[in-house]
């Protein structure tokens, strides 16, 4: 590789002062908005598409659940709530069971959870 | 909790002020790191919004292995990166030959008597001819002031390799600088 070395001290100094300068491109003066409204524009996107599967979900379970009950012939009776009416001790005890956990959730389990 | 902390548990939480707080701390970073990569200014500031994009969305994740700053940098060069191999452009893992530093060094000398001002121009310039990982290396040590290792972790390269690139794209400036010196010299 051919080199020719002039002045050493002056290519150092004039290297080293333009590697310091800032590259031409910066982002324009309203860019923080711009992000910010980009985020709430995907935010809305994301929960359009959210309400649209939910309603597509629950349009595929009302279908389903017309086409078992005409296809199986089903008809409603009140046979578990007669059941459940003659034990009630019991289904007070799984209230007061589910309860119960939450509350052990939410004093214990949640608090210890760090975000960051 | 350092300001760092802070702002990201604000975010967490959040807080949309403090997200535009982290932007107006870290846009003069990623725009050294997209400017200096991407060379089609159409494309720069929706490529340096989409890095903030998807800070926000990976944030969560970020668990403060390095500072944040080191973090928005890597998103940044790794989005810069992804935009060149999707369009094709230039991306070469480094031009090794001798040929290659032989044409940068002694072609397109500028004819005229350039002032120290515009000396300084041209050296910029001539930054945006190298190779996109000198051109990163360079600005993210001389202008955005970060070590070797925060360079490495960026760039995923090693340190050595960080040394030697930023070694190796000194001295081809200096070769070429000192080259048009001599010409101007012999006038």
């Amino acid at each position: 590789m051919k080199t020719q070395h002039s002045n050493p001290n002056r290519s150092e100094r004039l290297i080293d002062k333009a590697l310091q300068r800032e590259p031409d491109f910066m982002v324009s003066s309203g860019f923080a908005d711009q992000v910010l409204m980009r985020l709430e524009a995907k935010h809305a996107q994301a929960n359009n598409l959210e309400w649209w599967w939910l309603g597509l979900g629950l349009a595929g379970f009302v279908i389903a659940a017309v086409v078992g009950i005409v296809l199986s012939g089903f008809k409603p009776s009140l046979g578990v709530l007669t059941f459940l009416s003659t034990h009630g001790p019991l289904v007070i005890f799984g209230l007061a069971f589910v309860i119960a956990l939450q509350w052990v959730d939410r004093r214990f389990i949640r608090r210890g959870a760090s975000p960051v | 909790m350092t300001d760092d902390q802070a702002v990201v548990s604000r975010i967490l939480a959040g807080d949309r002020q403090a997200f535009r707080q982290l932007i107006k701390q870290h846009e003069r970073l990623v725009s050294h790191m997209i400017g200096r990569v991407i060379k089609q200014s159409e494309d720069r500031e929706e490529l340096c919004q989409d890095v903030f994009l998807k800070v926000f969305d990976k944030l969560p994740e970020f668990g403060f292995q390095s500072k944040l700053s080191t973090w928005i940098a890597t998103i940044a060069y790794r989005n810069a990166i992804n935009h060149l191999r999707k369009q094709k452009m230039e991306f070469v893992d480094w031009p090794e030959e001798e040929t290659w530093s032989e044409r940068f060094i002694e072609h397109d000398n500028p004819e005229e008597m350039l002032s120290e001002r515009d000396m300084e121009n041209w050296v910029m310039k001539l930054v945006d001819e190298l190779p996109v990982q000198y051109r990163t290396v360079l600005t993210l040590f001389h202008v955005d002031g970060m070590n070797y290792a925060e360079i490495g972790s960026v760039t995923e390269m090693p340190e050595g390799t960080v040394k030697n690139y930023l070694f190796r794209a000194r001295n081809l400036l200096k070769e070429k600088v000192n080259h048009y010196l001599g010409e101007r010299n012999k006038l």
